[in-house]
Parts: structure tokens; sequence; C-alpha cells
């Protein structure tokens, strides 16, 4: 049995991006002036009721801090222009959920891991537990093998993110 | 194989179906500081067009192909990776307006070609991401699909935004 080409880790990461993207996308659609309102116009695609998939109201986020939104496992943070970004409030220690940031820093109350809260869209995780634990070097056959440098992997990420926020947004209009 | 021309069907048909069904907005969403919607995504569409130019290049170049068959520097695989990755985050919002705002329109030829070649080429870009992460594809499959998202985007662009700057001169916003 050979490595397969991506590895779980790996598919769920990305499925992370464009679904932490896709939530991002669906949020500032949602939000805006375009979307469809409840008691619009029928669209034919099921029921335009705004509030059934709503993480939150905007304005119940700090501007410059943000909230965890449990059942969603999302946090979303609040840059200082207002904007909006969803990341995943799953820790990528063992799996906790992350608390809300204090001071632009997310900490996840298991073991101390640290997470830059106004990383845009949850690619670019951040902080002690990720670095010391195998964001350079991870075991592979044969001893410890590099990590491939985060240039490699970016591209992927940002077309991810890219198209999960343009789907996401998509959605959100409706 | 089967798998990532599965994969590739699904995304095309899937856009089109959304496209067709959903009623279009004719609604301008923004802009992004250009003078209307239609001058947005030819701007946009010409930006992408410069990057796939460097994909054909590189990809060219990490085949042997370029003529003189130039060493391959250590730098070529993450070129044609950002070049792509841009080049394709660039159509997105230009796809998006024309998934929200205008439709699959079959009024004209033009727009039918323009609808349709726009729903192949996510579909054929979904099949080169899986195909370059799939074991066991045969060796031309790749240059094969490279070649058909690149075909497909030279048709978009020609349909789109070469008919824009044709019809009523280059808008410079």
């Amino acid at each position: 049995m050979t490595d397969p080409l991506v590895s779980r880790r790996s598919l769920l990461r990305g499925a992370l991006v464009t679904v932490v993207a896709g939530a991002a996308g669906y949020v500032v659609a949602n939000r805006s002036s375009f979307a469809k309102r409840p008691g619009g116009p029928s669209t034919g695609y099921g029921s335009s009721a705004g509030t059934s998939h709503l993480l939150a109201e905007v304005d119940k986020i700090p501007i410059g801090g943000g909230i965890v939104v449990a059942s969603a496992e999302v946090v979303l943070v609040r840059n200082e222009q207002g904007v909006v970004h969803g990341l995943s409030a799953i820790c990528t220690h063992e799996g906790c959920t992350v608390g809300a940031p204090q001071d632009g820093v997310i900490v996840c109350p298991c073991h101390g891991s640290r997470f830059n809260a106004q990383t845009r869209s949850g690619d670019q995780w951040s902080g002690r537990e990720a670095a010391t634990h195998g964001t350079r070097r991870r075991p592979g056959r044969g001893g410890l093998r590099p990590m491939k440098r985060w240039w490699y992997h970016a591209p992927t990420v940002l077309w991810l993110a890219a198209t999960g926020f343009t789907v996401g947004a998509l959605i959100g209009l409706h | 194989m089967a798998t990532v021309l599965l994969v590739g069907a699904v995304v095309a048909l899937s856009l089109g179906l959304y496209a067709r069904l959903h009623t279009a907005s004719h609604q301008t969403i923004f802009t992004l500081g250009f003078s209307g919607l239609l001058q947005m995504k030819a701007w946009l569409t010409t930006a992408a067009f410069f990057f796939i130019l460097i994909q054909l290049v590189s990809a060219l170049w990490t085949w042997d192909r370029l003529p003189g068959k130039p060493r391959q520097p250590s730098w070529l695989g993450n070129l044609h990776r950002w070049s792509g990755s841009i080049g394709f985050s660039l159509t997105l919002p230009v796809a998006f307006n024309c998934i929200w705002s205008l439709g699959f329109v079959t009024t004209t030829l033009r727009v039918l070609v323009h609808s349709v070649a726009g729903c192949l080429f996510y579909g054929a870009y979904a099949a080169k991401m899986v195909g370059l992460r799939a074991r066991g594809l045969p060796g031309w499959a790749l240059p094969v699909l490279g070649g058909t998202v690149f075909a497909l985007f030279l048709t978009l662009w020609l349909t789109a935004a070469l008919w824009l700057f044709t019809r009523h001169g280059i808008p410079l916003t």
C-alpha cells in the first residue's frame, strides 16, 4: 500500500478552508443589501427566511474581537474595519473548541494553544502548539521529513478559499 | 480517470443547472472600481488571461516542450502553481456575476457559446485539480486536461472580453 497522494489530514484541511471561506462568503453576502429578505418574492429555491442559517448578528460581534458560535464550530472575528471573517473553532492541536479572542489572540482552553484572530480566512494558523507540533516537520517513513513550505500550499489554499467564498456568497444571497 | 472526469462533469452540470434555473437578478452587486459590470468582467478576465499565458508557458517548460528545452529552474513549479491560483481566483468574481446577475443565456450564438464554455471551464478545472492528486492516470491526462482548461478560457475571453473591447472601444476602467 503506497502513501496516498493526499493525506486525510490535507484533505480535511482543504475542506476546512473551503467551508470556512464559504461560511464567511455566506455571512457577507447574506448581510448585504442584495440578499433576498424574508417576506420577499418566493425564489423557487426553498425558504428565503434569513434567520434559519444565521450564525450571529453582526452587531453582536465586537469590533476588533470576536465570538464563538459553538453550534457551528466557528469563530466569527470582526476586524477594525468591521469586516467579519469565519475561522474554525476547532483547535488544530487536539480538537477542543477554542475560546473567544482576547486582545487579538484566540486561546484554546485545553492546552493553551494560541492563534492569531486577525488571520483572515482560517488558513494561517499560528501559535505555539501549531508551531511545535508539525507545521515544520511531520513523521514519515524513514523518520522525519521536511514539510513542503508554505508557498507550496498557499496557492491551493487561495483558490479553495476563493471558491468557497464565492459559492458561500451565492448561497448567502438567497 | 473515470472519477476525475466524473468530478468535472458534476461541477460543470451543477453550475449550468444553477445558472439556468436561477432567475438572473440583473443587479450590479459590485464593480471593484470599474465603470460597470461588463467592464469589470472583461478586465478581470483579461488579467486572468495574462496569468493563464504564464500557465501555458510554464506547463510547456515543465514538459520540455519549449524550443531549445531550457533548463528547468527550481521555482518553475511554484510559478505554475501561483500563476494558476491567482488567475483562477480572478475568474471567480467574474463567474459570480455571470451566474448571479446574468444567468445561462441562449439568445445568441455568442452568449450560448460563452455560457456553455463557462460551465465547462470550471468542470475542466475541477477535473485538472483532482487529476493532479490522483494516482494511475495515463501520462497524457494532465496535459490534455490542462490544455482543455486553457482552450475553454480562451473561448471565454474571445466571446466576452474581446467582444466588448471591439464593440465599444477599450474602456480604460
